[in-house]
């Protein structure tokens, strides 16, 4: 079991970049338990927490030989940290659409299709604070998320958001049936 | 339009197929489902040519207080995308929010780091949990990966596959959480062992095997989740509960929820409501439900696991394990909080978790802290 003090964590960095496989170790174990409180306190769920912190370790690990000083180690570890926990929010809704409708495939309408609809005409018939929302929707955050960002209620977002669909729903239904014309008419 | 569409990643599994049925069988609603997907898909390209790579958006958010985080390199390719970000943050305030976050959560970070530091450096702290071991084998594992430039599938756990059978043992001194697809989480206190049965078409397994000490965290979905033990036989639908298990007695403590517990014949058993406990002694029937101080029961689990409990009782709970003052307001004393925080976290986190729930508020004093019902 490596030592966990960090007193040591200069003189780990340096013995690990001369591939000192005990230093690497107790600079694991230094590192861990700091990024898995990170993303348990950021996301909550820890059904993702070991990936999470698994890969932003490899990030560290692998731009170990940029640190040119120990005690820089901190803004490499941030920046891992950082880097993983905006792709986890940026990709948790990606492809997850076709989840519930994996028995539908003539309805689904894939994300490069989707580029056809024209975001701009339907967000603009929303108000800026429910356009704002559901950008934040799409960008990776949970309504109890952003309902923390913009200082309101995880019910008060979903309705917002509700509000804001019902008042793009013809819009967009017509805008998706004119993408699934033009589709039949590539075939 | 029903709400479940907004948000399909919390429904159960039950949820979700009664919503299928439904966009199978409803034209109107599925295509508004799809028309809803449609606008999502094309708002997240829109932001993928607004926002670019992450790297240079986490570059942006850290400069204006950690420019000297960033390397030569990601200096200049900010510099390239300045332009065209500065211009989204005018347009857009969810960018702006975004920012903001990505700088919230650099200062978490350095919160936690310079906590980190600060505690290895500090001598008899008071009680603390056994360290997690994963990192040191995490770290043979890169240490692996980097000598041979190949990226291998890296476990937290020392996991051993026989066929399907899978078993995660945890040494003595260590505690390793164990998460399943399904958002189950299994908290082992080493020594442990858990097996089962996986398999790549299910979510979780039906049962498992435990041998020691492990907190459950049972996501419900319907199905009931059977733990077996040498000496009893646990069954739950969603619930959180603490087995541990020798093999001549386990003791079950149930935190929420509702579970039986029988021998491990699988004769008639007992019910357990949240706070109650049994025992179950090799070959005999379990014991009678008892009463039992959550906290105190699954302290061994590294836990404080508060149901229900008074905020005055939960001051001087935390005051004791921290060594730390904390006073309640007159108006909060009495108000009933319910949560499970893990006992390495720093005392002021916890308090903030617990000040949330309250719309209160946690104010440093000379000697600790103080939870009060207004602004501070």
């Amino acid at each position: 079991m490596p030592r966990v003090c960090g007193d040591h964590i200069e003189e780990w960095v340096a013995s690990s970049l001369l591939g000192d496989e005990a230093a690497r170790n107790s600079l694991m174990a230094y590192l861990e338990p700091i990024m898995r409180s990170f993303f348990i306190s950021r996301i909550g769920s820890r059904v993702d927490v070991d990936d999470l912190v698994q890969n932003s370790l490899i990030r560290v690990f692998q731009s170990l030989g940029d640190v040119r000083e120990p005690s820089s180690l901190k803004s490499f570890a941030m920046k891992g940290a950082l880097y993983e926990l905006h792709d986890y929010y940026r990709g948790r809704y990606r492809g997850k659409e076709l989840t519930a409708s994996d028995d539908l495939p003539d309805v689904v309408i894939t994300s490069s299709e989707a580029t056809a609809i024209d975001v701009a005409r339907a967000l603009e018939s929303l108000s800026p604070h429910a356009r704002r929302i559901i950008e934040l929707r799409e960008y990776g955050f949970r309504y109890a998320e952003i309902a923390e960002m913009v200082d309101s209620t995880e019910a008060a977002i979903k309705m917002q958001v509700k509000r804001a669909f019902e008042r793009m729903k013809d819009l967009l239904v017509s805008l998706v049936l004119l993408v699934s014309l033009l589709l039949l008419e590539r075939l | 339009m029903t709400h479940e569409l907004f948000d399909i990643e919390d429904l159960s599994a039950e949820e979700r197929r009664r919503l299928a049925e439904r966009l199978r069988s409803d034209e109107d609603l599925r295509r508004q489902f799809v028309a809803w997907n449609a606008l999502g898909a094309a708002i997240r390209d829109e932001q993928d040519q607004l926002l670019g790579d992450t790297k240079i958006l986490v570059a942006y958010a850290l400069e204006a207080k950690r420019r000297s985080f960033l390397s030569k390199g990601e200096s200049a390719e900010l510099a390239a995308a300045r332009a065209r970000l500065d211009a989204a943050m005018e347009d857009n305030p969810a960018v702006a929010d975004i920012v903001s976050r990505i700088q919230q959560d650099a200062d978490v970070f350095d919160k936690l780091w310079q906590s980190s530091t600060h505690r290895s450096g500090t001598k008899n702290r008071g009680p603390r949990p056994p360290r997690r071991s994963g990192a040191a084998r995490l770290g043979w594992r890169i240490a692996a990966v980097a000598a041979t430039a190949v990226f291998i599938g890296i476990l937290l756990f020392i996991v051993q596959r026989d066929n399907s059978r899978v078993s995660i043992e945890v040494a003595e001194g260590s505690i390793e959480e164990v998460s399943m697809r399904d958002g189950t989480n299994v908290r082992m206190v080493g020594p442990a062992t858990l097996s089962y049965v996986a398999s790549e078409s299910i979510a979780r397994p039906s049962s498992v095997d435990l041998s020691g000490s492990a907190y459950f965290d049972v996501v419900g979905s319907g199905i009931p989740f059977v733990v077996r033990t040498a000496t009893a036989r646990v069954s739950v639908l969603g619930t959180n509960f603490g087995l541990r298990a020798t093999p001549d007695v386990t003791d079950v403590v149930l935190a929420s929820g509702r579970l039986s517990v029988s021998g491990a014949a699988d004769e008639a058993g007992v019910v357990l409501e949240p706070g109650f406990a049994s025992t179950v002694v090799k070959g005999q029937a379990p014991s009678a439900p008892e009463a039992v101080d959550l906290t105190d029961a699954l302290s061994w689990a590294g836990l404080f696991v508060f149901r229900g409990t008074t905020v005055a009782e939960i001051a001087e709970k935390l005051s004791h394990h921290y060594g730390s003052t904390i006073s309640v307001g007159h108006d909060l004393g009495r108000q009933l909080v319910s949560g499970t925080f893990d006992r390495d976290r720093e005392l002021q986190e916890v308090l903030e978790v617990v000040a949330a729930s309250l719309g209160a508020s946690v104010v440093p004093t000379d000697d600790g802290f103080r939870l009060t019902g207004t602004a501070p």
